[in-house]
């Protein structure tokens, strides 16, 4: 079946199996940065946003997905270059191995477009389905709260 | 994953039901326990999201809240107020953010998972569901929970506005995970006599259930006194198993603790 889904400000018309979850066709569509880890909605790897709001890939279907408007990790930093979250979380030691930064970095712009100044315990609960196997959470929740204020500067 | 041939999106509550009766077909909303179903059986998935069915409107004596409402819907409506901000504290102990994103009322409550906090949160507030299976009906969240209604669709739940302060407890083994046991207590108290009383206990692990001889050894007793004996029947009278999460006898000694904080939560 024909879906046409807003991927990162472009439209796109893709062919899909009407099974398929959006995860499988980000990465057929080269979104690489979407990652594919538990497929069981338990840990955040795969996060995108779907219309402003954080949701799984790996248990969204493609074709429910149709008309609406999905947004990637490589749709939050301009041209190749770092976004102020993203700097903030390789300045604080938040990313170690990486594979879970791009979610949780998807997830962390929604949670600061709701809610610019978010409290500790905000973004704790905002971000608990966002695991991370390496770093213990200190030094990502201490960049966020980082690059919200920055932000706020601005 | 599902091999399905076909996904459907049909416009109207009528035409998804016909498409729901054809041989192999499940009904999706949310979409998130369908996508991690293995039932090779299933050739088509009816997409109930076209159908409307996400708002959430004031009758004066009850909220209507369509099935296709989000959980994270229902956490930001601010006209929202049941008995306070019970759902809405209530709700935030669901998943994560992003499957409160996704998971809608009816889907959580269809699938009559025996973890699930939805059900429990809602049969404490004594909801109904408006269901349709060729005609619209009324049938109590409790009746639904134990009954077999396969190709009905939930179009809608009515959450009564009534007086009383409730009160939700989860234990689960990270603040993530799927509850070992939840539950819910609603009170109606005149001063500190107990007028009427709801305690609605889930993850036994089957569905949640009422726990009646708690609630009727509770009314038009003093709150403080008897609070002590309520915890202690529950504990004997609570029909539980044992599964990978918990025994059985681990889980009678939660249904006393967890109704012991929620019963303090409520004199609060
Ligand atoms: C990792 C994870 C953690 C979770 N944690 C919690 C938790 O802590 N607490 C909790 O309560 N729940 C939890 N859930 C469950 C979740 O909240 C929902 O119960 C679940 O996602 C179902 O909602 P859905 O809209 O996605 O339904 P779907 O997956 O679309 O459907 C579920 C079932 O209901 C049927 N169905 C869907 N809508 C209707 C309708 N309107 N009428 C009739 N049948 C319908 C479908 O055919 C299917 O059988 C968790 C789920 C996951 C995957
Ligand atoms: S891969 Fe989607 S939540 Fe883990
Ligand atoms: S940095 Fe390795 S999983 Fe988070």
């Amino acid at each position: 079946m024909r879906v046409k889904i807003k991927i990162n400000d472009k439209d796109q018309f893709i062919e899909t199996d009407p099974g398929e979850m959006l995860l499988e066709t980000l990465r057929k569509l080269d979104y690489k940065g979407v990652k594919h880890a538990c497929s069981t909605a338990s840990c955040g790897a795969c996060s995108v946003q779907l219309d402003g709001k954080p949701v799984l890939s790996c248990t969204t279907f493609t074709a429910a997905v149709d008309g609406h408007e999905v947004k990637t990790i490589e749709g939050f930093s301009d041209e190749n270059s770092l976004s102020d979250v993203q700097k903030a979380l390789i300045d604080e030691g938040g990313s170690q191995c990486g594979f879970c930064i791009p979610g949780l970095v998807v997830t962390t712009e929604a949670l600061l477009s709701e809610n610019p100044d978010p409290t500790q315990q905000e973004v704790i609960d905002y971000l608990k389905g966002n695991l991370c196997r390496c770093t213990g959470y200190e030094s990502q929740t201490r960049a966020i709260l980082k690059a919200a204020k920055e932000r706020r500067s601005k | 994953m599902l091999d399905i041939k076909e996904y459907l999106k049909p416009n109207t509550v009528q035409s998804a039901y016909e498409m729901g009766q054809m041989p192999n077909s499940l009904y999706v909303s949310g979409g998130l326990m369908v996508a991690q179903l293995k039932i090779s059986s299933v050739e088509r998935l009816v997409d109930l999201k076209g159908v409307g069915l996400s708002h959430i409107e004031d009758h004066g004596n009850a909220f209507k809240i369509g099935a296709n409402a989000k959980i994270s819907d229902l956490i930001s409506n601010p006209s929202l107020n049941i008995n306070g901000d019970f759902i809405k504290i209530a709700l935030k102990e669901i998943g994560s953010t992003q499957i409160r994103n996704m998971a809608t009322l009816g889907g959580s409550i269809a699938f009559k998972l025996g973890w699930s906090d939805v059900i429990t949160i809602f049969m404490v507030l004594n909801s109904n569901l408006e269901i349709y299976d060729g005609k619209f009906s009324e049938i109590s969240l409790e009746t639904y929970a134990k009954k077999s209604m396969k190709g009905a669709i939930i179009t809608a739940v009515e959450v009564p506005k009534t007086e009383g302060i409730a009160v939700f407890e989860k234990f689960a083994k990270s603040n993530f995970d799927i509850a070992t046991l939840n539950l819910g207590l609603k009170i109606v108290l005149d001063g500190q006599i107990v007028k009427d009383a709801r305690v609605v206990v889930g993850s036994r692990p089957m569905v949640s259930q009422r726990i009646k001889e708690v609630e009727e050894f509770l009314i038009g007793k003093h709150i403080k006194s008897a609070s002590k004996d309520a915890c202690d029947l529950i504990e004997k009278v609570i029909q539980v198993g044992s599964d990978i999460r918990a025994s059985t006898n681990y889980r009678k000694a939660l249904s006393k603790s967890l109704l012991d904080k929620a019963l303090r939560r409520v004199q609060l």
